[in-house]
């Protein structure tokens, strides 16, 4: 499904600033794969997430989505196969328009706009029904803007969105981290319900390490821009929060709290 | 005491035609600035580009409606290239207009061969279907009136479809655009490039109801639409998308006839660029001066 060949990237190659992010990552995910990405601050996964969805080229490897070539695809164009929510609760949504024009513009996002108009009474019922099950209320506030929601709402319309046209591939980039911990639970819950309700294929990066070992089928744990440990099926269920810390040795203040 | 009243009321139908038309610079300044968040000053260029072209065409035998649609096309391409510079080269949106308003300004001297050209003698667009238009008020107020209610019902139309979403979209969060299949430098190209042939159709009309076109008729536009900008999202607000698309124009009115009064009352109308500066220089600035003496006020209770 998802293919990362020998990524690698290095910013601001031979200026002072030089940093590498990615030193090779070899990554496979199969179809219905749910893997959690782990790791410390300045190890890459961010980097990672962006080289597959598009934002940033890789200097070096390829990146396959069901067996083609997306290496040189833009973001925009790449977007119809990869739904995206990001940390940043204000990231994944238009500020000024509604609950229900965002949703329109996710469903729209695989097809050339048009001058029709874009919510119907259909389209309205799909979005009711795609927003009852987080329990938020939401699907009653159609017309509310989301600049007006709370940052717990927003990452659930955005989860809405990313899952919205049937994208091949759902990527999550810290999508919790900015909530509270209560509303993390929700939207997590929230989360982890449709990608089994829709046997979609994710990647999720998390800095909670409870998260880490509860959630997902497999576990990634990235260091120094490479993988480092894997863990899956009996392996994964097995691990502990105290052990993921003791074992690598690679703790830093986020992950601490996160413990 | 009623001597400037007077005076302010016999302009007061030229003024508000005059305002209607440049109601159509003010929605160039919109579009950008507001709709697709791309500080776009290359109105300042455009606006002389259409009319010196215009002009032109119409001086050299070309049909003044052709001439006008030329001038249009003109202004779209000059905002397109301002966007394009900012996309391609990634130069500053302000610097990439700045650029752009430079070439210009050396293009409208080559297109007219001169400073200036007069229409006085020719015919031109409006009187082609309305006989001695530029000399009867109520023809203007009327034929601008009804543009602008055009204008900004298709407007309230068009931002609501697919393509009006993905526009303000654009606009909103270009990031959650892009990661929803919205080519982002094509909206921008095509937004501003539409943003400059209105103020360009409004600098080709200016040119043929004044009845010349001078290089230097665009000094102080953008200044001049912000202002009128600013006075409408002051009055309508711009919490919805037809308070914003009224903003313009609503504001355009109320700006002219502002400066039609400061003129009756005696203003220099060599002052008037100065006027709107510090009007426009207060505006923005008013909310971080309140915000500053907000802090200090807070700070005395902070140490007690």
């Amino acid at each position: 499904m998802l293919r990362l060949d020998g990524i690698r990237k290095t910013f601001h190659p031979g200026e002072p600033d030089q940093r590498t992010a990615l030193t090779g990552v070899d990554l496979t995910l199969a179809k219905g794969d749910f893997v959690v990405m782990i790791g410390s601050n300045g190890a890459g996964k961010s980097t990672l997430l962006n080289v597959v969805a598009g934002d940033i080229a890789p200097d070096a490897g390829r990146v396959f989505i069901d067996g083609e070539d997306v290496t040189a695809l833009p973001t925009h164009e790449r977007s119809r196969f990869i739904g995206r929510v990001f940390q940043d609760t204000s990231a994944c949504t238009a500020p000024g328009l509604t609950i229900e024009e965002n949703l329109a513009l996710a469903a729209g996002r695989a097809k050339r706009p048009g001058l029709r108009s874009p919510l119907d009474r259909d389209s309205r019922a799909r979005y009711r029904a795609a927003l009852a099950p987080l329990g938020l209320g939401l699907e009653d506030r159609l017309q509310t803007r989301v600049d007006l929601l709370s940052g717990g709402q927003r990452q659930a319309v955005s989860l809405v969105m990313a899952l919205s046209g049937e994208p091949k591939l759902l990527v999550l980039d810290e999508h919790c981290a900015a909530l509270d911990p209560r509303t993390a639970e929700t939207v997590m819950r929230a989360t982890v319900g449709a990608i089994e309700r829709t046997g979609i294929t994710t990647l999720m990066i998390t800095h909670n390490m409870h998260h880490a070992i509860a959630f997902g089928y497999r576990l990634v744990m990235l260091h120094e821009g490479r993988v480092l440990f894997e863990a899956s099926g009996e392996g994964k269920s097995l691990l502990s929060v105290e052990e993921l810390v003791k074992r690598f040795g690679i703790v830093d203040d986020a992950l601490l709290l996160a413990s | 005491m009623t001597d400037f009243l007077g005076s302010f009321w016999n302009l007061f139908p030229v003024t508000l035609a005059q305002s209607l038309l440049y109601a159509f610079v003010a929605l160039g300044v919109m579009i950008p600035f507001r709709l697709l968040n791309f500080p776009d000053l290359s109105c300042e260029g455009t606006f002389p580009l259409g009319g010196c072209l215009c002009a032109a065409l119409i001086a050299a035998k070309v049909p003044p409606p052709a001439a006008m649609l030329i001038a249009v096309a003109a202004g779209f391409a000059a905002g397109c290239a301002t966007a394009a510079i900012h996309l391609r080269l990634r130069i500053n949106t302000l610097l990439a207009g700045i650029l752009v308003i430079t070439i210009l300004w050396s293009l409208d001297l080559r297109i007219m061969g001169k400073s200036n050209v007069p229409l006085f003698s020719l015919s031109n667009v409006f009187d082609t279907f309305w006989p001695r238009f530029t000399q009867n008020a109520v023809a203007q107020i009327t034929f601008w009136l009804a543009l602008c209610v055009g204008v900004v019902l298709f407007l309230h139309w068009l931002l609501r479809t697919e393509l009006g979403l993905v526009v303000r979209a654009v606009g909103a969060n270009d990031t959650m655009a892009r990661a929803n299949g919205v080519h982002v430098g094509r909206v921008l190209l095509f937004g501003v490039g539409a943003a400059n042939a209105v103020v360009a159709f409004a600098g080709a009309s200016v040119a043929q109801i004044q009845g010349y076109a001078d290089v230097a008729m665009g000094f102080g536009m953008l200044i001049g639409g912000l202002a009128a900008l600013i006075i409408g999202e002051a009055i309508v607000g711009r919490h919805t998308v037809l308070r914003q698309i009224l903003a313009p124009f609503v504001g355009s009115v109320a700006y002219y006839q502002v400066i039609s009064l400061g003129l009756a009352v005696g203003v220099h109308p060599s002052d008037l660029k100065m006027v709107t500066a510090l009007f426009v220089l207060v505006t923005l600035g008013l909310p971080t001066f309140r915000r500053q003496a907000k802090t200090q006020q807070a700070e005395p209770r902070l140490r007690a």
